[in-house]
């Protein structure tokens, strides 16, 4: 168990201990139906739980973009400790030793950006729920979780871009960048790949074989 | 007209009521102090629907006992008026 450190989890937690006050009251002393008991539930069964339902998601929400929420199902154990390690040099642990990302790195990075982006990132984290406890992978060793699990879908180039630009001088300056422009567009190549910025997560593609020999654009595939 | 079943009498749902929000009251909480995959998921999704569940017994519980006054006091207004005659 933790202590939430946001106070809207704290306003959720009032709401509830108010409302189970007010429902555990009536079931004990059943007052009669009367226009004040009335009242009181309707605080009881409506106000506050609606309160805490809101502020309990918003808070779950919040809580669901964080590393450590990733990394609660084992079989993401090996991508959290890369990222909290400070010796590592690998793209994802760069990133995760950057404040801008934090202790949200997985969520910016792998988040959809699209305009219902946000909706199918949830979706997807559903997904991953549902093949965790329903699909096997609960009951998957690390390794075999490391050569099975990939992305969705190749991974978009336009995450990175939300902060590298991929179009300034800086950018023009390196020789392989130009002739790249439309693949990188198209997402056939990664800048996340072997040849280029190296893999995100390279302890992974050990596990993967063959995907390491496959070239730029097979970085982390949908299953 | 028959009378309600005991189940779908005001008292029965407000109590049925209390004890449904008392379990979605406990998925809210344990979502927040427990901030793993299934309980926040469970608490958004089961939680949330129990919750609106209590809420629409207790809404049921209003109207039941609306509509078991309104009839008693037909009832009274009918033996009311054959008794004037």
């Amino acid at each position: 168990m933790a202590l939430p450190s946001s106070a809207l989890a704290w306003v959720c937690l009032l709401c509830v201990v108010v409302s189970a006050a007010i429902l555990v009251h009536h079931l004990v002393r059943s007052p009669p139906l009367g226009p004040r008991t009335k009242l009181v539930l309707a605080l009881g069964l409506g106000l506050f739980p609606g309160l805490a339902a809101t502020t309990g998601t918003v808070v779950g929400m919040q809580r669901t973009t964080e590393r450590e929420f990733c990394g609660s199902c084992h079989v993401m154990g090996a991508h959290l400790r890369d990222a909290e390690d400070p010796a590592s040099t690998s793209l994802a642990a760069r990133h995760a030793h950057n404040p801008f990302f934090g202790e949200h790195n997985c969520y910016t990075c792998h988040a959809d950006y699209s305009m219902i982006g946000y909706a199918i990132t949830k979706i997807n984290g559903l997904k991953h729920v549902y093949h965790y406890y329903l699909s096997g992978y609960r009951d998957q060793s690390l390794e075999e979780a490391l050569q099975q699990i990939r992305l969705y879908q190749p991974y978009d180039n336009a995450n990175c871009r939300q902060c590298h630009t991929g179009r300034g001088p800086l950018w023009r300056k390196v020789a392989e960048h130009v002739p790249l422009e439309a693949a990188l567009d198209s997402n056939a190549v990664s800048c996340a790949s072997a040849g280029c910025h190296g893999y995100a997560h390279p302890f992974s593609k050990a596990h993967q074989g063959a995907a390491l020999d496959d070239g730029a654009a097979s970085t982390e595939r949908a299953p | 007209m028959t009378p309600a079943p005991r189940w779908l009498r005001a008292p029965s749902l407000v109590r049925a009521a209390c004890l449904i929000g008392l379990l979605s009251l406990a998925s809210t909480a344990a979502g927040v102090l427990f901030p793993y995959a299934l309980p926040v998921v469970f608490a958004m999704s089961v939680g949330q629907g129990l919750g609106a569940l209590a809420f629409v017994s207790y809404l049921l519980a209003i109207v039941a006992e609306v509509l078991h006054h309104e009839l008693a006091r037909r009832k009274l207004g009918g033996r009311s008026e054959s008794e004037t005659r």
